[in-house]
């Protein structure tokens, strides 16, 4: 484990700009000549929103071939005048409304490409069985069947209406296509600025330090919808728990763990910690020695983004995922991470815990890596490409 | 005036402002950024940097490839230049000619917030210097801050303008050098006529007016919806107000209920105690009242017992008799009785009348009290039949399914658990098996266990002991904490491609609740009737051995020819396998005669089977016989529920416990014979084992297991016990003849390898693929 002391954050939320500063942003990119695509979101969240559209909003600032600028739901009436000088409207995974439809209406009527943005399989009920299977969502009444085929529904009701889509991988992409028989381009998730500078000052502080006990596991996902992605590897942690007195496992955030691992939970062996913004979470991803990303592995699963990997390699720490499709092609198993199926991870954590001197050589190579495709000109570069192919399309 | 010697240290730490300019990380990037700028819009050769400083500027050029240099009054500026590009800077006044060896002309001359520094005169004098060696200006001048100590001659914008204009330089009307400074602009030397100079200025105010028109126009519209949306908020956040004052009554109300409730609770509880202390009233007076019963019928007993009261029975009866008849009378009942007793003479006779009646008289009843079978519940019925239905047979409860991909196929194998306790032989087998075929297929191996979590280290663990390869793709499920009835959050993911395998009659019966329209694989290692005495699970198992939905694998040769004569449906839709033996894990250590020599007793005392008690039985005689010496054997348990054993001679049997594969393979190396005994027609594998291990096993024949062609070194013997006595004579015999004993376990034909006994297996699995 490493000692890592919080640094100054800044503003946890710094997508929280009023709707006059950006529209006055609008109207400079208007004045500038390039063109513009309007990022449409439901309301701010330190999630998706984030991934889909800030960080959008922040990189697009350094390109000369396109602007984005996000803005929500409530804020379409007073949208409408502007739509007329943007080049492409993107919705981000909204659900169904009449204002929606309203401001669809108003995108197509001035010919507008317009796209759907979006980041999971929830676009087909066809597949609802298996999402709500794999979240632990329990059903116990009507209500829960009603909330869910109605998100559900209510998204892919939207996405129908789009001319194409932006997804986070192929495999998704894949899925979209298949559903709407429409074109598609890949956005990955990427990191943004604040994330960078406070992983930077992160890993100034680890680079002069060797890790002390106790060996630190870290599981980032601590939310009752991942009990079952945890119990993947549940049976391989207690045993490696078991077997070497000094590991721990850290959980960020909460949820009901197994039965059989509450004797580990009551010995202190596992621990937890509140969920915490999301830059203060690269402080803590920084401490551990291992950031262990265990999922179910199905289709659901395969169209999730690779961001738990890239956020615990730009604070030099390994990973250990599970292979699914997305991940398959982020990590090179032994040289930037680790991939490992069920019956794997006990083998391949208890290498890591003892190897420290292979760690080195991978998390450089997980390092440069991020640098090199999820951050800065790259991504940057696949923006303007996607948005170019649905402009030109039009 | 000598300038230089105020443009010190202490100047450029605290008079630039709040910041020390001489801070690289702030200044740096402010002039990197100008630069950027510069070469954007004007893409100079060669720049001056006149009032250059600590030379922030010329470096960030420089950085760029511009040619940059600067010159300043400042000692102490230039001696903190970069050192790479000190050169290019000097200490000179910009009022003199430049220095030799500085270019004499530049493309663009910079000079930011100098000019206010000098005096009037000497600001003119800079003006008309440096306009001799460059056709473009960037200049810049404070044009409010008259605080500054060093600030001498502030002016405004027209000002400079006009001096500039009296050396031939006009303001470049089109270029926007805000990037600076608000007040900077950029001067051009041209040779411009009034009129034209009019015409530019005039258009710059009329475009500059219109601008400010759009932005005023602008600033209102979005005053007006910036009044809107307060407007809007406003009422929004009165509504939350009434929400909140809503939320506050109800929170009110809330507690007071709670506070309702606290003290009915307490109420509650004062009753509990004050009926606690009843039932401890109860309690008391129920046992005083109880001992009175006891002495009563102690009483009660010796006057029964008593001479007197057996002679008097007769009189006595006839006495109640009597009584009732009079009692009958005085009430009218005796007619209706009269009645009767003469309805039951005419049907049943008199005699047994009598004893009807003497019954009744002396209070006993020919009815039997039928005692329910289940507790009696004052809670609804039918949720009882479910809930114990459901604990009763947990094992064979359906899995939940959710419905999933179709593309993928799997072969789904269905066991209780593989945990290392539970992974004994027969489980190992089924895995074996369902992973070779999984890999043959190309199937994707999903092993699902319904009692204990999974636990995949194990699943690698025993293929790697058993030289087998793991599947290429495996997967884990288990549904061990359902609930009662068998519910679970997370569901197998199922489609009709999915195969199942089965391990055991239940989870065959769990498999057939689970998809009744599909067919199937079952291992069968056992007679697994055997397992029950007749009753419910007995019934259960029998009608799995009759389906007609299952295709069954089945576990040696001995079982599979029990299974002709006795459960035919199994070998009509079945195929039987040999089980095979690695020598990694079974092997001799080496034949070498001992003094002391091991016997291994293999039985599990909670599995009836294996004949526990009788194997013991059978020792203890052959110790007693003479048979067996313990001074020249050593006798070896194994297991955790063998008890300590000490034998008529005082002898104590070692118990090694519970083995894992390694340490069982190491052990049976070096066992010289075994008793083993297997009530059913499969030998069961401890023999198989110790043959494999150079060792010689007596055992019992049971029905078709008769022989055992394998090996030699095994002995099958009736269980009469003079035979079974004979019988562990000989195979001492045969395990101190070490050279007959290797020679039969050279000669052994167990197989040793999978591969070579599962063909025939995996092809009639194949050919029933279609049909699973």
């Amino acid at each position: 484990m490493y000692k890592i002391t919080v640094p100054s954050k800044g503003n946890i939320a710094p997508w929280e700009v009023d709707f006059p500063s950006r529209c006055r942003l609008l109207r400079e990119y208007f004045k500038e000549g390039i063109p513009i695509a309007l990022l449409l979101y439901e309301r701010a969240d330190t999630s998706t929103f984030r991934y889909r559209a800030y960080n959008m909003m922040q990189i697009t600032r350094y390109s000369r071939k396109w602007k984005s600028i996000y803005f929500f739901m409530n804020e379409i009436e007073m949208l409408l005048p502007y739509l007329s000088k943007i080049s492409l409207a993107i919705i981000i995974r909204v659900r169904w409304t009449h204002v929606i439809e309203k401001f669809i209406n108003e995108v197509k009527s001035n010919h507008i490409p317009l796209l759907f943005d979006v980041d999971d399989l929830i676009f087909d009920t066809k597949y609802l069985p298996i999402v709500t299977n794999t979240l632990n969502v329990p059903f116990k009444d009507d209500r829960d069947y009603e909330f869910w085929f109605g998100c559900i529904s209510r998204i892919e009701y939207t996405a129908a209406r789009a001319d194409g889509f932006i997804a986070t991988n192929s495999f998704l992409g894949d899925r979209l296509k298949a559903k709407f028989n429409k074109q598609y381009g890949v956005i990955p998730n990427f990191l943004n600025e604040e994330q960078l500078s406070i992983s930077e000052k992160c890993c100034e502080q680890k680079k002069n330090q060797i890790s002390r006990n106790p060996f630190t596991i870290g599981y980032f996902s601590g939310t009752p919808s991942h009990v079952n992605d945890f119990r993947m590897i549940s049976q391989e942690i207690i045993l490696l728990l078991e077997e070497f007195k000094n590991i721990q496992f850290k959980v960020v955030g909460y949820m009901e763990f197994p039965r059989e691992i509450q004797p580990m939970i009551k010995n202190g062996r596992v621990t937890f910690t509140p969920l915490v913004d999301f830059l203060e979470l690269q402080c803590l991803i920084s401490q551990v020695d291992v950031n262990v990303v265990p999922l179910v592995k199905n289709i659901f699963t395969n169209c999730k983004s690779e961001l738990k990997y890239f956020e615990a390699a730009v604070v030099n720490t390994i990973t250990c995922a599970t292979p699914t499709e997305v991940y398959r092609k982020a990590i090179n198993h032994g040289e930037n991470g680790f991939l490992c199926e069920q019956g794997k991870w006990y083998d391949t954590l208890k290498y890591i815990y003892k190897e420290n001197e292979g760690r080195q050589e991978i998390l450089k190579t997980a390092y440069k890596h991020v640098f090199d495709c999820y951050t800065g000109s790259r991504i940057l570069e696949k923006i303007e490409e996607t948005y170019d192919k649905f402009s030109i399309a039009e | 005036m000598d300038y230089g010697k105020l443009y010190n240290q202490n100047y450029y730490e605290k008079s630039c402002g709040i910041e020390s300019y001489l801070d690289t990380d702030r200044w740096a990037p402010f002039y990197e950024s100008i630069a950027d700028k510069i070469i954007d819009t004007l893409n100079p050769s060669k720049v001056l940097d006149v009032g250059c400083a600590v030379g922030y500027l010329v470096a960030a050029l420089r950085d760029r490839g511009v040619e940059a240099y600067g010159i300043d009054v400042s000692e102490f500026a230039i001696s903190k230049v970069r050192e790479d590009i000190r050169q290019y800077c000097k200490v000179h006044s910009a009022l003199e000619p430049f220095p030799k060896g500085f270019p004499q002309i530049y493309d663009l001359i910079t000079t930011i917030e100098v000019a206010e520094h000098l005096y009037e005169s000497d600001g003119i004098r800079l003006i008309e210097n440096i306009c001799k060696y460059t056709k473009n200006i960037i200049f810049s001048s404070s044009p409010d801050d008259i605080t500054e100590k060093t600030h001498y001659n502030v002016q405004q914008a027209e000002y400079w303008a006009k001096k500039f204009a009296k050396n031939g330089f006009t303001k470049d009307l089109t270029y926007d050098a805000a990037f600076i400074a608000p007040q900077a602009v950029m001067f051009v030397k041209r040779e411009y006529k009034a009129d034209r100079l009019i015409e530019d200025y005039e258009r710059t105010i009329r475009i500059l007016k219109q601008q400010m028109h759009i932005e005023e126009f602008k600033n209102k519209a979005q005053i007006v919806d910036l009044n809107t949306l307060v407007s809007s908020r406003d009422k929004q956040i009165a509504n939350l107000e009434s929400v909140s004052h809503d939320k506050d009554k109800r929170i009110g109300e809330i507690e007071k209920n709670l506070r309702n409730v606290q003290q009915e609770n307490n109420e509650y509880v004062d009753n509990i105690i004050k009926l606690q202390a009843s039932i401890d009233e109860f309690s008391h007076s129920s046992k005083l009242l109880n001992e009175d019963i006891i002495r009563w019928q102690s009483a009660h007993k010796d006057i029964s017992n008593s001479i007197y009261w057996r002679i008097t029975k007769p009189i006595r009866l006839i006495i109640d008799s009597l009584k009732w008849l009079i009692f009958r009378i005085k009430h009218n009942i005796l007619t209706r009785s009269m009645k009767k007793i003469w309805l039951s003479v005419r049907t049943v006779g008199f005699r047994n009348t009598l004893r009807k009646i003497i019954g009744k008289l002396s209070g006993k009843s020919s009815v039997l009290v039928r005692k329910s079978q289940f507790p009696d519940k004052t809670d609804n019925y039918d949720r009882n039949v479910n809930l114990i239905l459901n604990e009763r047979f947990r094992s064979i409860q359906p899995i939940q399914t959710v419905n999933g991909e179709e593309e993928v196929r799997r072969l789904n194998f269905v066991t209780d658990s593989i945990d290392s306790h539970s992974l004994l032989g027969g489980v190992a087998t089924a895995l074996i098996i369902a992973t070779e075929f999984a890999n043959r297929n190309n199937l994707t191996l999903r092993i699902i266990t319904r009692t204990t979590p999974v636990n995949p280290v194990n699943y690698g663990n025993i293929m790697k002991i058993s030289g087998v390869p793991t599947a290429e793709n495996v997967i884990f499920y288990s549904d061990h904490d359902r609930d009662v009835f068998g519910n679970v959050n997370f569901k197998l993911e199922f489609n009709e491609n999915d195969i199942f395998f089965a391990t055991s009659w239940w989870s065959a019966a769990a498999i057939k609740k689970t998809s009744p329209w599909k067919n199937f694989y079952y291992i069968i290692q056992e007679v697994e009737t055997f397992f029950y005495p007749h009753g419910d699970e007995h019934h259960l198992c029998s009608e799995i051995m009759q389906a007609d939905n299952i295709y069954y694998i089945v576990n040696s040769k001995y079982l599979y020819d029990y299974f002709k004569v006795n459960e035919p449906n199994i070998v009509e839709r079945g195929v039987y396998f040999e089980p095979a033996f690695p020598k990694a894990l079974y092997q001799p250590k080496e034949f070498v005669p001992k003094k002391k020599y091991k016997l291994f007793f293999y039985a599990r005392p909670s599995n009836p089977r294996n004949m526990f008690s009788y194997g013991l039985e059978l020792l203890e005689m052959s110790i007693k016989n003479g048979i067996l010496d313990t001074n020249e054997w050593d006798i070896y348990c194994a297991g955790e529920e063998i008890p300590g054993l000490k034998f008529s001679n005082g002898y104590a049997a070692i118990n090694m416990g519970l083995m894992n594969w390694q340490e069982y393979g190491k052990f049976l190396s070096g066992v010289d014979l075994a008793l083993t005994l297997m009530y059913t027609p499969h030998p069961s594998y401890p023999p198989y084992d110790v043959a494999s291990s150079g060792g010689v096993v007596v055992t019992n024949c049971w029905g078709n297991k008769t022989t055992f062609d394998f090996c030699k070194n095994v002995i099958l013997s009736n269980l009469d016990q003079n035979e079974f006595l004979e019988s562990i004579n000989r195979g001492i015999a045969l395990a101190k003849d070490i050279k007959q004993r290797k020679e039969n376990y050279e000669k052994a034909t167990i197989p040793r390898t999978w591969k070579e006994t599962l063909g025939s297996t995996l092809e009639f699995m194949e050919e029933k693929l279609n049909h699973v």
